[in-house]
């Protein structure tokens, strides 16, 4: 199937070619080419059918950093989605107060940031923030499997268990339990106890899986979905409002303190304090990446995923359906 | 027309040919080249025993399974062991218990793989899905000690780097599996064994399978073209598994079609497990058809393979370029 981004960029080209001369025509061609062969775009998907969303992540500000979903669950909450957004750590490493200050504080915090993108609930499950390496992977899973049958989410959204790369012994151990956690759901015979407290098994339709895109192989996306500026924006508010972590006026001073060193300033920080400087740049990151994702695949602003759909789990069901499946 | 003028007329022409070629290229990847190139052909190789090692009951014989590969080679001579690393404990109802199930998925297990021509099956039998927690180390070791007790020429399994596998029991077994084949031909590994009069082995040939549409991680090398009976008997074995031709799937497939006012024609008038058996069947059709359209057969089975002299980086390549006959 040619994606919509495919079509657009096309025409963009054709409006091209027949506006130049014959000379300058052979050149656009060839860059296109050369970039074709380069970059395919994307896939661009939809938003899918449904009424609840799950994101499950090992940290307070997993969901709405550059490489988060943050966005995507913005949009599907101005859709008509409830969200839910499960913290696996306890966060108390991030901060400078205390352990047991900085879960609290981070905990606030985390739900201040996930009402900027439509999400009203925070489960915390509070494993030792950056200890989750010892974390026993089965009942991590086990816990995750009984979220999962309880709130019966439409989709659910991770980071991606094979991103090569990541340094972090939380984001691996979540990750590897929420996609067994995905699957196992839907099966009855595992935990069967769940079903003495009413629970039924529960096969999540549609996933999403995330992760740094400059950490090598492994996370491989499949779809770009686009979004408006209203949700980069509120992504950025999301991600902001960690400001027991972010809002650093050191970080703007160092950044700004090097640039002076070497002669150089960016005239958008000017008159600004460390403070607000910390702000500005950190909202950049976030419209950084949502146009450079957008650009790359025919939108205007984007992020990319690594997703499993609701027929995915049988090979070929898929296409089955497409080629044979009629109204009833 | 003058030599300026035809020069343009050239110059457009080729231009409208770029477009073309450029436009076309968006619509068809094949032609910049992104298709997939077909892989090396694979043949039986010469040996005689051959030893399938999966965590579950049927994952031999499943689309992504070796059911093709191993009926060719049970036809060439072969003879096999097929080793069930799960209790299967899982897979089937509950109506007589976890035990049932396990004993019901291995006679199963003996049906299909008679069929394959396979001739013996061992049940290591750890829990079904609780491997995340299971010692690669006792694991590798019960591998270790089968392929010095078998000597099998071929081994079969699950590649342990295939990306998007969310089942623990394959990851485990995957891994067990790609230490022992290394492990089992080094002497100072397991030195109790040689006390036993078993001796270290090197398996010279290695197949993994792996779902290929799961990203990264899992490249395959070769494939291996099938007869139609090699296909019918890969599925007649996956049939032989009687909880893959229960209602389920096809039941709840319909269902979710129903739900968004979708049917397949040729699904009306079945029953739940028709339907479900003819989605199966045709499903490993498919597979056996994509492989080979891929690679200009009618049917194929794809792998990663390593033969003989992979483990010296080289060696093989050396080999076929320096070898003659004595």
């Amino acid at each position: 199937m040619v994606s919509s981004a495919k079509v657009r960029l096309v025409g963009r080209v054709i409006a091209l070619l027949n506006a130049s001369d014959n000379g300058f025509r052979l050149l656009i061609l060839c860059v296109v080419v050369c970039l074709n062969a380069a970059a395919q775009p994307l896939p661009v998907g939809d938003i899918p059918a449904g009424n609840r969303l799950m994101i499950v992540q090992a940290h307070h500000d997993d969901h709405t950093w550059q490489w988060g979903f943050g966005a995507l669950a913005a949009r599907m909450t101005d859709e008509g989605y409830e969200g839910i957004f499960v913290r696996v750590s306890n966060d108390e490493k991030d901060g400078d107060d205390g352990d047991a200050h900085n879960d609290m504080v981070n905990l606030r915090e985390c739900k201040a940031a996930v009402a900027h993108i439509g999400i009203d609930t925070v489960i915390s499950l509070n494993w030792r923030n950056d200890y989750m390496d010892p974390t026993p992977l089965q009942e991590l899973q086990a816990q995750l499997i009984l979220l999962i049958r309880k709130h019966r989410p439409d989709v659910l959204m991770a980071y991606d268990p094979w991103g090569h790369y990541d340094r972090n012994p939380d984001h691996r151990k979540v990750s590897q339990a929420v996609a067994e956690a995905y699957w196992m759901a839907g099966y009855g015979n595992v935990h069967r106890e769940h079903l003495k407290l009413g629970l039924k098994p529960w096969r999540v339709p549609h996933l999403y899986y995330t992760q740094r895109s400059d950490y090598g192989k492994g996370h491989e996306p499949n779809v770009a979905v686009g979004h408006d500026l209203s949700h980069v924006r509120r992504k950025a508010d999301g991600m902001i409002a960690h400001r027991n972590i972010y809002h650093q006026p050191g970080t703007a001073r160092a950044i700004r303190g090097a640039l002076r060193e070497q002669g150089l300033e960016v005239p958008d920080l000017a008159g600004l304090s460390d403070r607000d400087a910390i702000d500005q740049i950190e909202k950049w990151y976030m419209y950084w990446s949502s146009e450079r994702y957008g650009r790359e695949n025919g939108l205007d602003y984007a992020e990319v995923f690594y997703q499993r759909r609701e027929w995915d789990h049988i090979p070929g069901l898929s296409e089955h359906i497409q080629n044979n499946a009629i109204s009833r | 027309m003058n030599t300026e003028n035809m020069w343009l007329a050239v110059r457009a022409g080729v231009c409208r040919i770029v477009a073309v070629l450029c436009v076309a290229s968006f619509y068809f990847p094949t032609l910049s080249g992104t298709s997939i190139s077909p892989l090396p052909e694979g043949h039986v190789p010469p040996g005689k025993t051959l030893m399938v090692i999966q965590p579950h009951h049927d994952d031999h014989t499943w689309q992504y399974g070796f059911g093709g590969l191993i009926a060719k080679m049970t036809e060439a001579g072969y003879k096999g062991v097929y080793v069930r690393v799960s209790n299967d404990e899982k897979d089937g109802g509950m109506q007589n218990g976890w035990g049932a199930n396990d004993i019901s998925n291995y006679e199963d297990t003996l049906d299909a793989t008679k069929n394959l021509g396979l001739g013996e099956v061992i049940s290591l039998n750890w829990r079904n899905d609780h491997m995340s927690s299971i010692p690669h180390i006792e694991l590798r070791d019960q591998i270790i000690l089968l392929i010095r007790k078998h000597r099998p020429d071929v081994v079969m399994s699950y590649h342990p780097w295939g990306n998007y596998d969310r089942n623990p029991d394959h990851r485990k077994v995957s891994w067990a599996v790609g230490s022992a084949v290394w492990l089992a031909g080094f002497a100072n590994v397991r030195r109790d064994h040689a006390k036993l009069g078993l001796e270290p082995y090197q398996v010279p040939h290695k197949y993994y399978s792996h779902r290929s549409d799961y990203g990264r991680g899992y490249h395959p090398n070769i494939f291996v073209e099938l007869s139609e009976d090699d296909v019918a008997r890969k599925a007649k074995s996956y049939r032989l598994h009687k909880i893959r031709v229960s209602a389920g799937a096809g039941k709840r497939t319909r269902e979710l079609l129903d739900a968004k006012g979708l049917k397949i024609p040729a699904l009306d008038g079945l029953s739940d497990e028709q339907a479900h058996e003819r989605l199966q069947e045709m499903l490993m059709v498919w597979i056996s058809k994509q492989r080979g359209q891929e690679n200009g057969v009618p049917y194929a089975e794809v792998f990663y393979y390593m033969d003989e002299w992979h483990g010296v980086p080289g060696l093989s390549d050396y080999i076929q370029a320096n070898v003659v006959e004595r």
